[in-house]
């Protein structure tokens, strides 16, 4: 490893293609990663963001959208399982709004209980914004959304098929992917929600005396009855790899990953094989001496490693600093720990496989032809 | 140190180059007998075959026919890998360039084939690469990475990461060629140290007569033919063919 890294230093300028190689293929991993999960979060903003421990719909619901109406009644027998301290109903549905000034826009209504125990609705509705959202006809949407809906503030008055609705006000950070949410009561959502039958429900969210017991709820619920449960974190994720995987962008974006890594693979590998046919009479002498070629070609693989790692400590500030500045630019991007170990990971594998590419150097090199 | 008895023997080895009309012939018919302890000198003008002979006879070039009996094994009836360990084992190399790596001192140059090709550790080979570098007189240099030696300084060097390792044979092509004759002499003295010292068998390729005085024996090759040879000692000689 010593001798690696004083060729490695020694040698930088001929070695800099490859960590500059090996740090883009690390940054566009991370930063393609993070903005699928980034875009994905969005998703589950209302699981995310609402106090629930457990979520029980239809068996069919295997992600938030895709809840279909169940009967009211689950919301007493989950009230029932001993476990549950909680129970409400959460009301979800699809819903064209017809802008003020013209136009349409498809919108998903979320209706929920709104006192201050409510475990559907969102955090960022403040006491005051539920008190206000009590009113008939009354919607909280995200301010970055007021454009998309044709609104341009507080006392705007739009329609929902055919029902007068009308904003109090708006929230920050529940910006959706595809339809707008629309925050409002229960009972506003009955409204709006035209094909939902009476007492039934989309979901009912349950809170356990401890959040540690959700899971088995959610186990022994699906075990027992016909419904689809899960924990709040379950379902979350669910639901984000549900749209990563239904959207293609999950492959798009893995597509990218894998471009990338052929780049810094072809660029770092021909560094190492530069490198190493730069270095063949010295190997070749030590060939003569009869040190074994794997030793040989353990230094060039230790190179490759020792060039990975360098281009993952540079690609690390560099995806840190793209995302603030993309942050800024209302683009979300998320880099949590283990997508940067993933990542990392991933480039030190590339690293190390372009090293093994360039050991075909090794074959080029024979003592013999030092005796010319 | 000299022994009757050859460490190595050559027999009836011929090489070629190409095939058919077009075919070089670098080496007919030769043998040759090597002796612990002796300085033996391969002489010969250029395309001569000398470098031919010196690769067969250390093991790095297959003889088209022959045979090549060194330390009681036929070196061509041993596999690849059996040939790479006895070189590990016994074999010691210094080649016309000083094939030096820029990004390691001198010390390392020679610690690297002892950890490498020996499998030492740290600790070991830092010692024994230094108590070489001081018995080449360059233990005040040994950190110094080698833009910053001299040509002989460097040749002594490709000298040590020969020795380091304590070989019996010793095969040395042109080692003097790029230094003037004051450096060229003391990589020849250290050579001769080696054979007579240290008990190794020394074959050194050179075309220049100024180390013959350095030599037990001397060989003259020509169009691949071993014409003439001297022992500059009562040592027992070879046949040339």
């Amino acid at each position: 490893m010593v001798y690696s890294l004083a060729t490695l230093w020694h040698d930088r300028n001929r070695f800099l293609p490859g960590v500059l190689a090996v740090a883009f293929s690390g940054l566009l991993i991370m930063l393609q990663s993070g903005l699928l999960l980034g875009l994905f979060s969005l998703t589950s903003t209302p699981i995310d963001h609402a106090g629930a421990d457990v979520w029980v719909g239809h068996p069919t619901a295997g992600s938030l959208e895709l809840g279909r109406p169940i009967s009211e009644r689950w919301v007493n027998r989950v009230a029932m399982e001993p476990e549950v301290t909680r129970s409400e109903a959460y009301l979800q549905a699809f819903a064209v709004l017809r802008k003020p000034d013209g136009g349409s826009e498809l919108c998903t209504v979320i209706g929920t209980r709104l006192d201050d125990d409510a475990l559907g609705a969102v955090r960022q509705l403040t006491p005051a914004l539920r008190e206000r959202l009590a009113e008939p006809g009354a919607i909280v949407v995200d301010e970055s959304e007021l454009g998309r809906l044709g609104l341009s503030g507080v006392g705007d008055v739009a329609e929902v098929f055919g029902h007068r609705v009308r904003l109090v006000g708006v929230v920050q950070g529940l910006k959706s992917l595809a339809a707008p949410y629309l925050f409002c009561s229960l009972r506003t959502a009955r409204l709006l929600c035209e094909g939902l039958p009476g007492h039934q429900t989309v979901y009912v969210l349950a809170r356990c005396r401890s959040a540690d017991e959700a899971a088995a709820l959610a186990e022994r619920l699906r075990a027992d009855y016909d419904v689809a449960a899960f924990t709040s974190g379950e379902f979350s994720t669910r639901t984000r790899l549900h749209w990563l995987l239904r959207t293609k962008a999950g492959i798009a974006g893995g597509w990218t990953v894998v471009l990338g890594l052929i780049v810094g693979a072809v660029i770092t590998s021909q560094t190492l094989y530069a490198a190493t046919m730069a270095s063949r009479r010295e190997y070749a002498v030590l060939r003569a001496l009869g040190v074994p070629r794997r030793r040989i070609a353990g230094a060039v693989l230790a190179q490759a490693f020792w060039v990975g790692g360098a281009g993952v400590l540079l690609a690390l500030p560099a995806a840190f600093g793209m995302a603030e500045l993309l942050g800024r630019l209302g683009v979300h991007v998320l880099l949590p720990g283990w997508i940067l170990a993933a990542a990392a990971a991933l480039t030190l594998a590339m690293a190390v496989c372009s090293g093994l590419i360039s050991l075909r150097s090794l074959r080029r090199m024979e003592p013999v032809d030092l005796l010319r | 140190m000299v022994n009757d008895n050859p460490i190595l023997q050559a027999r009836h080895l011929t090489r070629s180059f190409g095939e058919g009309e077009t075919a070089a012939v670098a080496l007919r018919d030769v043998s040759l007998d090597l002796f612990a302890g002796q300085v033996t000198v391969l002489m010969g003008p250029s395309g001569s075959g000398k470098s031919t002979l010196l690769a067969v006879l250390s093991g790095l070039l297959r003889p088209n026919s022959g045979q090549v009996i060194a330390l009681g094994e036929d070196l061509w009836q041993l596999s690849d890998v059996e040939r790479e360990r006895f070189r590990l084992r016994h074999c010691g190399f210094i080649f016309q360039g000083y094939n030096l790596f820029p990004a390691l001192t001198a010390q390392q140059q020679l610690e690297i084939v002892l950890r490498w090709g020996e499998g030492m550790s740290a600790r070991q080979a830092r010692p024994r690469a230094a108590a070489m570098m001081s018995l080449l007189g360059l233990g005040k240099k040994r950190h110094l990475y080698p833009n910053q030696l001299s040509g002989g300084e460097k040749q002594r060097v490709a000298v040590g990461r020969a020795l380091v390792k304590d070989p019996v044979l010793l095969f040395a092509d042109e080692p003097t060629s790029a230094l003037d004759w004051a450096h060229g002499e003391q990589v020849v003295e250290l050579l001769r140290c080696a054979a007579h010292d240290r008990g190794a068998t020394v074959l050194m390729v050179s075309h220049d007569a100024r180390v013959v005085p350095y030599a037990d024996q001397v060989f003259h090759l020509e169009d691949g033919c071993l014409v003439t040879s001297r022992s500059t000692d009562q040592a027992p000689l070879l046949s040339a063919s």
